[in-house]
């Protein structure tokens, strides 16, 4: 009986070293299984003595571990070999996209106002909005622009028919806020104004604009520079050399101009800056006392700094945009692109 | 405004100064200019020369080659010209290398020309900005043979800089409206001496009282007048006035004219002449027009004139329209000889008024309108009689008048003054600095100041319009003490949390969760005109309109996003197959400005689009854990498809609608697909969104649910939204329920459907036991079956 273990144990391990993979159970079974070679070899144990029947035994368990281990060998061998055919067997062209990407946009519009108002939040301004349809009062005369102003004219303002007006600065929020609110204040408007103008490459009669100011008891010029350069130096994402030149604004006293120093040259003077070196950017100044008289505020006591700038005029020069009417166009082709 | 710069050093000492320098200076000091026309150095390398020869050019028939003398220094060049009236002997102008012609298009280099050597170019005179004449090139006085070599700007004497002023830079200074004005300025950013000031008395003549003057309106405060007599007829102002006037872009047109005008450039204040003989009478009387009366202006255009504006009434019908412009009964022509010369102080709403009404904007219009000082015209008066009898020595003045509104001629010119602090100025500016640095800062001005702690500054009268409190110096102080000399402070204000402004960070939650949802955010504009609210199913009940649009587009507001989405959609729909917008924007009547949350979906050949839409709304209401039902609306609504129509709510809170494009309105815009929209409102949305309670975490169940599918047969029009509360209602067991098919068509009732139902049941405290689970099957289908809806393989 030893022989025969000795013989299935020689042709067993032979058969497993050389099965299939997909055979490998099959074997198991017809080996070891309930009604397997071995455990009906070893019903022929049952007619030995019992000395036989305990070094028979012992043999026939060592021939069990020996298959049994064998097995093990072979499948690790099989499943290491499968893994080592992956690449080749489950190959897949990784460049073919046959579910198409179906993103929507967010329009350059929200995307600057949402950029904007996080880096004025974070320097501690707060953000306010206002109403597109805006009385004469808060549009023009408590902006200091009385009725024959002749800053009136610089603004082709529409009139509404019922004697309001679309706003045509984003200034008008910070009139009504001046009003309401209690004095130290930091505060930014940012959106849609309108102009009554044709159309073309350069003009809109509906754009955007971020407006902003800083009421305090002892601010400077020199305070507004430095916080308008930060500012800047934060949406660009650079640092952003600035100078200021005399500008009128009815609304501000003293009022400028500020531009910054063209990125491209370094104020060297290039095509992008018009060989000037200087690009205008913002309108800018002290908040003008009679504003703060018409808001109830007293200037003697309090002062302040506004600014004012166009959305479309950074976002053009960011993206070199040049055509404003895009950003009304919404091709998808074009918002697909930012 | 155009600038002289060798009329402007008549007033200011400028030396030699560099123009692009100056330009600088005045930029970062006073205004910001349009531009600057500087012929020096436009004509650089450009030279007075001399044809020696012309022959013809051996390899070019229309060629020629000539040799031209430049005098001693330079010697004579060989240049190859192609303009058929070059002779030999005559004087050329002519560009040696480094010139700059066509408009600085091109530069001049030598260079060989068809084989032969070409030193330079014979200029005709629009290629270097001389003129329209390009017949040939440009020949020149024979005089100046004397003057070979020399830069053809200096021989032809073209050395002004003419300065260009952006007039809305001005528009707050009505003093700087002229020569004298900028003089002032360009002194004060130099440290010059201030120009002398004018007089600003009335000049003498033989007699006060020929004309008699009244005023019968507010609207003027000064009106001056004199006549002058005895001027020969036809004569024409001197060449260098002309030269000035051309230069500021005014055409001469004969001396009384040309007068007026230039001392209007020089001291900024408008004058009109009068052909005395064409007065009807001795009667000068300003008063407002009467609404529709008529006049016909220089220009020969009759013009109907309203109320709020100013004429000028020779006591039988108006001859000017004041501020604007004369009238053509009393215009000034080669026959002339008397004049009654005004010179007026009007006040600044009738001149904008009359200007915007009869759309005539003048060099007279635009300085009024600043709003000018009475004084200035004593000053242009006394200027005019001056220069007339420099030109014309016959003439003689016959009578000097004048009327006045309120305000005597000694109060207007009486100096005013503010007072200000050293703290102040020091503090608003952010420089240190004494209060004896910032007085002499003032009197760079031309402004007397003094004091230490206080200062007092005092205003002559051309500055009394825009220097009225303290904030007005501080803008003297700091542009003439230098905005490129101020520091660069940080404020130094107190830590301030802002507050967030949450119902914008909505907007922008909004946005960002509609465009994961595969749409595209734009942003279109808030107009709409008559039409397209007809073509909309709109009439114009409510809505807000716009009473001067310029154009066709913007001549009302819409009252809903929808029909600029859908002229978008239909753009797109060239270009693409499926077209998902969102819009988040202003919506208008003459009640209400809100904001609205709109979209739209249209995709080629899907007849079907409300689905689409349905599951970007529900997407964007599950982003902000909220649970959207859709109710069949009845409503009549103009932009909706009467079948495909619902609105949305939350917890029974009505917040907008959603449904197809009615195919009336797609047909009237002509849009090939189908289109289906939505409109929430973004206000109660928000307040919604808000008043969620903060959320409670719900442990996940620990014990098996058991899914069941059931498939009916319901009446055609019953509501999938009934079915699915139906189950849910009928088994505290039951907590999902969904549609996962709907078939009608062959094999079914016309006026049935079969629905396909998937729920589960679970227990969140204990196994389901097949008892339980039989029990809640049996209610389930009890309550289906309430409903109509006979269940299918029971």
């Amino acid at each position: 009986m030893k022989h025969e273990l000795k013989a299935l144990r020689e042709r067993a391990l032979a058969d497993i070293s050389s099965a299939e993979p997909a055979n490998l159970k099959d074997l198991e079974v017809s080996l070891l299984g309930k009604k397997g070679e071995l455990t009906s070899l070893l019903k022929g144990l049952g007619s030995l003595s019992i000395e036989e029947k305990k070094d028979i035994g012992k043999f026939a368990n060592t021939v069990r571990d020996e298959i049994k281990l064998a097995f093990e060998d072979r499948s690790s061998d099989i499943l290491a070999a499968e893994m080592a055919a992956l690449a080749k067997n489950e190959w897949i062209d990784v460049t073919h996209q046959p579910l198409t990407n179906k993103q929507g946009t967010v329009h350059p519009f929200s995307q600057i106002m949402q950029e904007l108002e996080g880096i004025f939040t974070s320097m501690g301004f707060e953000i306010f909005d206002g109403d597109h349809i805006e009385t004469e009062e808060f549009n023009f005369d408590a902006l200091n622009i009385p009725p024959d102003h002749p800053a009136r004219d610089h603004q082709d303002t529409f009139w509404l028919q019922d004697g309001r007006v679309l706003r045509s600065q984003t200034s008008d929020t910070w009139a009504r806020i001046l009003r309401t609110r209690d004095f130290p204040l930091r505060g930014v408007s940012l959106g849609r104004v309108f102009r009554n103008e044709a159309l073309d490459a350069s003009h809109e009669h509906t754009f955007h604009q971020f407006e902003g100011f800083y009421i305090d008891k002892d601010v400077s010029v020199a305070n507004m520079t430095s916080a308008l350069q930060t500012m800047l130096s934060r949406i660009f994402g650079t640092d952003i050399t600035v100078r200021l030149r005399p500008g009128y604004f009815p609304f501000v006293e003293p009022g400028y101009e500020l531009d910054f120093q063209c990125t491209v040259c370094n104020g060297k003077g290039c095509s992008v800056c018009k060989h000037v070196g200087w690009i205008e950017l913002l309108g800018c100044g002290m908040i003008h006392p009679n504003v703060l008289r018409m808001a109830g505020k007293d200037p003697d006591q309090w002062r302040g700094f506004a600014w004012g700038g166009g959305l479309e005029r950074l976002l053009m020069m960011r993206h070199k945009i040049s055509d404003i009417r895009m950003f009304h166009e919404c091709d998808i082709r074009d918002l697909r692109q930012f | 405004m155009k600038l002289s710069l060798s009329w402007l050093r008549e007033y200011v000492p400028l030396g030699d100064i560099d123009s692009t320098q100056l330009v600088h200076d005045i930029t970062t000091h006073v205004a910001e200019l349009e531009g600057v026309e500087d012929m020096k150095t436009t004509l650089a390398n450009i030279f007075v020369g001399k044809a020696l020869s012309v022959e013809p050019h051996p390899n070019a028939d229309r060629l020629r080659i000539s040799q031209v003398d430049l005098g001693a220094d330079m010697g004579t060049r060989q240049i190859v010209c192609g303009a058929s009236n070059l002779e030999a002997g005559q004087i050329i102008a002519v560009a040696i290398e480094g010139a700059k012609v066509f408009g600085g298009s091109v530069t001049i280099k030598k260079t060989k020309i068809r084989g032969e050597q070409s030193n330079g170019m014979i200029c005709a005179e629009d290629e270097i900005g001389l003129g329209g004449d390009h017949l040939g090139i440009m020949v020149l006085d024979p005089a100046l043979e004397s003057q070979l070599g020399t830069p053809l700007a200096d021989a032809l004497q073209l050395d002004d800089i003419i300065l260009d002023i952006d007039n809305k830079a001005i528009s707050h200074r009505p003093d700087l409206w002229c020569h004298l004005g900028f003089a002032r300025e360009i002194a004060a950013i130099y440290n010059l001496p201030q120009p002398q000031n004018p007089t600003i008395t009335l000049p003498t003549a033989e007699a006060s009282d020929l004309y008699s003057i009244s005023l019968e309106t507010d609207d003027c405060l000064r009106y001056a007048g004199m006549s002058v007599s005895g001027i020969p007829a036809g004569l024409t102002s001197p060449a260098w006035m002309q030269k000035r006037l051309e230069s500021c872009g005014i055409r001469p047109i004969s001396l009384l004219v040309d007068l007026t005008n230039y001392v209007m450039l020089e001291q900024g204040q408008p004058l009109h002449a009068f052909d005395a003989d064409k007065l009807s009478g001795n009667d000068i009387i300003v008063r407002n027009a009467q609404e529709g009366e008529k006049i016909i202006t220089l220009d020969d255009q009759e013009r109907t004139l309203s109320d709020s504006y100013v004429v000028i009434d020779d006591g039988k019908d108006p001859v000017a329209v004041a501020g604007v412009m004369g009238g053509a009964s009393t215009e000034i022509d080669s026959t002339t000889t008397s004049v009654f010369f005004e010179a007026a102080t009007f006040k600044k709403k009738p001149v904008r008024e009359a200007r915007i009404g009869l759309g005539l904007q003048s060099e007279s219009s635009n300085r009024f309108e600043k709003g000018l000082n009475p004084v200035l015209p004593s000053v242009a008066l006394n200027r005019v009689a001056e220069l007339l009898a420099e030109l014309c020595p016959e003439a003689t003045i016959a009578s000097v008048q004048e009327a006045h509104n309120g305000t005597t001629f000694d109060e207007i010119t009486e100096d005013t003054v503010i007072v200000t602090t050293r703290d102040y100025l020091a503090g608003i500016s952010g420089v240190d600095i004494s209060s004896s640095e910032i007085c002499d800062t003032f009197a760079h001005l031309g402004l007397v100041a003094t004091g230490t702690d206080t200062i007092s500054v005092t205003i002559p009268y051309y500055r009394h319009t825009d220097l009225c409190e303290p904030a007005d110096l501080a803008e003297e102080f700091i542009r003439i003490y230098g905005l490129e000399n101020l520091p660069t402070v940080a404020p130094s204000a107190d830590v301030i949390a802002p507050t967030l402004n949450t119902r914008r960070q909505f907007e922008w939650k909004l946005r960002d969760i509609l465009s994961s949802l595969e749409t595209h955010d734009v942003h279109l504009y808030d107009f709409i005109n008559e039409e397209l609210l007809n073509k909309c199913g709109f009439d114009l009940d409510g809505i807000i309109g716009v009473n001067n649009a310029l154009t066709t587009d913007c001549t009302h507001l819409s009252p809903t996003l929808i029909p600029q989405l859908l002229l978008c959609t239909d753009r797109n729909l060239r270009f693409q197959d499926t077209i998902s917008l969102s819009r988040i924007g202003k919506v208008y009547s003459q009640t209400f400005e809100k904001l609205s949350i709109s979209g739209s979906y249209s995709a080629k050949k899907e007849s079907t689009p409300y689905h689409h839409i349905q599951s970007i709304v529900s997407g964007l209401f599950a982003a902000l854990n909220l649970s959207v039902s859709f109710t069949p609306s009845t409503d009549i609504e103009p932009l909706y498809h009467p079948g495909r129509h619902a609105t949305l709510s939350v917890n029974g809170t009505t917040l907008g609608r959603i449904g197809e494009l009615h195919p009336l309105v797609q047909n009237n815009l002509g849009i090939k697909e189908r289109v289906a929209i939505y409109e929430i409102d973004f206000d109660l949305l928000f307040e919604l969104y808000n008043s969620l309670p903060t959320l409670e975490h719900q442990s996940t169940p620990t014990f098996p649910s058991v899914t069941q599918d059931f498939s009916l047969l319901v009446d055609r029009l019953e509501l999938a939204e009934n079915l699915r509360s139906s189950v849910l209602s009928s088994s505290s067991l039951a907590t999902e329920c969904t549609i996962t098919d709907v078939y009608m068509g062959e094999g079914i009732p016309d006026d049935k459907k079969s629905v396909s139902l998937r729920f589960t049941l679970l227990d969140s405290q204990a196994t389901l036991t097949e008892e339980v689970i039989s029990e809640a099957r049996q209610n389930i289908i009890e309550s289906l079956q309430k409903l109509g809806a006979e269940i299918r393989g029971l």
